[in-house]
């Protein structure tokens, strides 16, 4: 069932986020903390690849993070670096 | 996973105020997006959508009339007792009855609190400015969540075969009942600033939704109409000014841009009589509740929505108490 999949999927990441959001020390800089997120958006999307419009390079995916999710196009950036760099990881 | 119950919900909870608390409401807001596309894409709705193929409901002329207004404008009007007419359980009577106990009880409740004020004013304490913010409106079952069943007759009205048959087919899928309430819109006190939904928005919790509300008092210009621009749901001419998506960061349009956008003569203002009857797709822009003459706005309200989003991003206000094998399969589905 891969739509049950998706749902698991989510909240295993929801589940991992909230925890680990309980570790970050509370004096994060801007920077720092569009960091973490950046990190954790890309988690989402390196466990849900079919959800990545094209790739990290395709306009079109940085065009749904800012139209869609609501990202700030620094957010967006950040996190398809993140792709990137996990795809080249690989 | 539900909005209002995920773990990111609750880590926003607790951070709110701190600087990581905006991000984490947004990762909070992304993950029931999530969960509502999955549901409305896979899981709920087409489903849903095959049980409206399988039992289409053959409208009449009425019923089709108000299709009609709400496909190609976003809603339509028709006096409830026109539009329930030969429906042998309605009784008009019993609604408004139980409606002017309601603003009774209501109106009771602001004198009491405005004589306290009074009193204590007397004995030199701060006095406060009245109705507060949040009470632009007073509602019957406020945050409650009440067991309604058979007798209640709101509820009936709901989950009649006669308004499903309406809002399941602009669906295209059978819907669920997720609200049921009634609203009084005290007059607003000179000099205060709309708030919250008395501004321009679209509400998020589904691309299609319906609302329907029926007047319990003649609502005029001065009374706090609901204000609405007809082609401004997803489709319409002006489905693309800050369009919709699934729970937007972003609720309220900058007011002042909104006007320059969308023209006063574009939008319009739906008063009516006692008993009149409004389905509106409040999905597209809309604002309501901000009474500027000496009289209340006093109405039931009811919403709909697609299984994905009872699923993902909204709560029921009520518990249905109903057995639903006394009910229609589609009646049994929308309180299910």
């Amino acid at each position: 069932m891969a739509d049950n999949e998706t749902l698991e999927r989510l909240e295993q990441w929801a589940d991992k986020v909230a925890e680990e959001s309980r570790q970050l020390p509370a004096d994060l800089t801007e920077e720092e903390l569009l960091e973490y997120e950046a990190g954790w958006y890309a988690d989402f999307y390196a466990r849900n690849e079919d959800l990545i419009k094209g790739g990290p390079d395709d306009p079109a995916m940085r065009e749904w993070l800012i139209t869609q999710e609501d990202m700030s196009p620094p957010l967006a950036d950040a996190v398809l670096d993140r792709l990137r760099n996990l795809a080249a990881a690989r | 996973m539900h909005w209002k119950s995920s773990p990111l919900a609750a880590r926003s909870k607790e951070l709110k105020g701190t600087p990581l608390g905006a991000g984490m409401e947004q990762m909070s807001r992304f993950a029931a997006r999530q969960a509502y596309r999955v549901h409305d894409e896979q899981l709920s709705n087409p489903p849903s959508r095959q049980m409206l193929a399988d039992h289409r409901p053959a409208l009449d002329g009425q019923q089709q009339e108000l299709m009609r207004g709400l496909d190609t404008h976003g809603y339509s009007m028709v006096p409830v007792f026109d539009f329930f007419s030969g429906e042998d359980w309605f009784s008009w009577d019993e609604l408004n009855a139980r409606g002017h106990k309601f603003i009774e009880k209501t109106e009771a409740g602001i004198a009491k609190r405005r004589a306290k004020e009074e009193e204590k004013a007397k004995k030199g304490k701060k006095r406060e400015k009245g109705l507060g913010k949040g009470d632009y409106i007073m509602r019957l079952f406020g945050k409650e969540v009440p067991t309604l069943d058979e007798s209640d007759p709101w509820l009936r009205l709901g989950v009649s075969d006669r308004m499903l048959d309406i809002v399941n087919s602009y669906f295209g899928m059978w819907s669920k009942l997720t609200y049921v309430d009634l609203w009084y819109t005290p007059p607003a006190a000179p000099g205060v600033d709309r708030v919250s939904s008395q501004r321009w928005h679209r509400d998020y919790n589904d691309e299609r939704l319906i609302k329907v509300f029926i007047y319990l008092v003649d609502v005029d210009e001065n009374t706090g109409p609901l204000e609405y621009v007809p082609g401004s749901t997803v489709d319409g001419p002006y489905g693309r000014e800050w369009p919709w998506r699934p729970v937007s960061n972003d609720l309220y349009p900058p007011q002042d841009e909104f006007e320059q956008r969308i023209p006063k003569d574009k939008q319009i203002a739906f008063t009516g009589a006692e008993g009149t009857m409004l389905f509106c797709n409040t999905s597209g822009f809309h604002r309501g509740g901000y009474a500027t003459g000496n009289r209340p706005r006093v109405m039931a309200v009811y919403n709909y929505s697609t299984p994905a989003s009872l699923e993902a991003l909204t709560l029921r206000n009520f518990a249905p108490g109903v057995d639903l094998d006394g009910l229609s399969e589609q009646a049994a589905f929308a309180l299910s």
